[in-house]
């Protein structure tokens, strides 16, 4: 008797139930984070005012980073529209409808640089301005959710901005910005930023940053061009971010925390994972704090977000076969709208429907985000 | 069929850390003493098929009640392969840090001061 075999594999996007963008970007202008700067920071509002340009010292190449480098990402008519000016949330939600995703997890773009910035109390007040003005905006957009920053020069009063803002709808996770962060990630220091995630049930981010005069990781102090930055810098970051979390124990001590790694592909996943197991097992008495190997907590608790993905066409069979290493549970779609280093949903549907059964792909292609963002 | 064969003199194995490697019917087994047992292991290491019982016992690194310091556990029972230090407790034949590897373990009998492993 013939068996009914039901094919378990989608042949177009629109059999996806959703596509979530899980690196999705918002534009704060220096006039927006000023507008929204409580009292306790107002010494900074005039020098918002009084400097010529705000943030452009966080520049280093002629690019004009970050990257809204084609007439595509320049929204408005006069020369100066596009970077620094009022893209705001517009201009993402306009790209998403045009490449078809269906929802998106912001995070900055300027204020990727926080980081950067030396001096404790100014970072304490550009997190708190660009955290309420982006809740005033996620308002505007149902489709549309955040990840509030924190600013890791202070991490007890970040705990306290996680408190303050993790109740509000349109707030989804924290992020805690990959570049610059020294120490890296799994340092004791950042134990009340991680305590204040874990008990409001929030992922933490990680986003890195191809741009600007950053102590960490250190070879970027030699980048010349904004390209040479952009391959060595978001990879590497994370790996340096990963191998601390994960060595570190933080996995361990907060069991249920998830974090989710932003805007460097997937390239570098299975690699790191099999250095992480080979030190954890070659040098064992260093890694106390891990029961279990560190690959074993990633397919818990990490993500991978795919932008930027390349040229997959080239060949597309080893775009499935790198998914397959890292784990298709683990995988969340990015297309990184508006940046000009998009990934469209196709990059990846159309290079794992064939491989992975339909349940797998729905979850890559958006289900992983909203769960793990809570998007309802 | 397991079989006993006669590994070593108990007097040679009179202090705890000692060891013995014998060669039966060309396969190695080491037999440790610890804490007045004794405990036989294949000298063999599943990594990457190094001479595993040649190695360093040596004690762990657990974490404290924090979770944050380290606190070493001066129990040596954790022999260290000589190759690239993967490390498996004696007394049971597995690995510390992950439950899916283990080393053959084997029974070990004593008799009128000889000592056999049994295999
Ligand atoms: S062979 Fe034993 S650790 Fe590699």
């Amino acid at each position: 008797m013939a068996r009914s075999v039901e094919r378990d594999r989608l042949t177009s996007l629109e059999e996806v139930d959703v596509v979530v963008d899980a690196d999705a970007h918002a534009q704060a202008s220096w006039d927006d984070i000023r507008a929204h700067l409580d009292d306790g920071h107002e010494r900074f509002e005039r020098f918002f005012e009084t400097s010529p340009a705000p943030g452009t010292e966080m520049n280093l190449y002629h690019s004009p980073t970050p990257t809204y480098l084609y007439e595509d990402m320049q929204g408005g008519e006069e020369e100066t529209a596009g970077l620094y000016d009022d893209a705001k949330l517009a201009e993402t939600s306009a790209v998403a409808e045009r490449i078809g995703v269906d929802a998106g997890v912001v995070n900055p773009t300027l204020i990727l640089n926080l980081n950067f910035v030396r001096e404790r109390d100014y970072a304490v007040a550009i997190m708190q301005g660009y955290n309420d003005w982006l809740v005033s905006e996620l308002a505007e957009y149902d489709n549309l959710v955040g990840n509030l920053v924190v600013a890791p020069h202070d991490p007890r009063r970040s705990a306290e901005e996680v408190e303050r803002l993790a109740d509000e709808d349109d707030i989804a996770g924290v992020q805690l910005l990959g570049t610059a962060l020294l120490p890296p990630a799994g340092h004791t220091c950042y134990e009340p930023i991680y305590e204040a995630a874990a008990a409001n049930d929030l992922p933490v981010s990680m986003h890195t940053s191809g741009a600007g005069m950053k102590p960490f990781p250190e070879q970027s102090f030699w980048a010349e061009t904004y390209a040479e930055d952009h391959v060595t810098q978001h990879p590497f970051a994370h790996m340096v971010n990963v191998s601390s979390l994960l060595l570190g124990g933080v996995p361990e001590r907060f069991p249920g925390l998830t974090f989710v790694f932003q805007e460097a592909g997937i390239g570098y996943v299975p690699y790191l994972l099999r250095r992480l197991d080979t030190a954890y097992h070659e040098l064992g008495p260093e890694v106390p704090a891990l029961p279990d190997p560190p690959s074993e907590y990633v397919a818990d608790s990490f993500y991978w977000c795919t932008q930027p993905l390349g040229h997959t066409a080239e060949t597309p069979r080893h775009l499935a076969w790198l998914v397959e290493l890292v784990g298709p549970g683990n995988v969340m779609f990015a297309a990184d709208a508006p940046h000009p280093d998009f990934d469209t949903p196709e990059e990846l549907f159309d290079r794992v429907r064939a491989h992975f059964g339909a349940e797998a792909v729905e979850a890559m292609m958006g289900k992983n985000a909203m769960d793990v963002y809570d998007i309802a | 069929m397991t079989e006993r064969y006669p590994v070593a003199d108990a007097e040679e194995l009179s202090e705890d850390g000692s060891r013995v490697i014998a060669e039966i019917k060309g396969q190695e087994i080491a037999v440790f003493r610890h804490r007045g047992e004794y405990y036989a292991l294949a000298n063999y290491c599943v990594h990457q098929a190094g001479p595993l019982c040649e190695g360093a016992l040596s004690g762990d690194i657990d974490t404290g009640d924090d979770g944050w310091d380290w606190v070493y556990d001066d129990e040596e029972k954790y022999i260290v392969c000589p190759w690239h230090g993967w490390m498996f407790d004696i007394t049971t034949g597995r690995s510390p840090k992950d439950e899916r590897y283990a080393v053959p373990t084997y029974d070990v009998e004593v008799e009128d001061g000889t000592v056999y492993a049994v295999r």
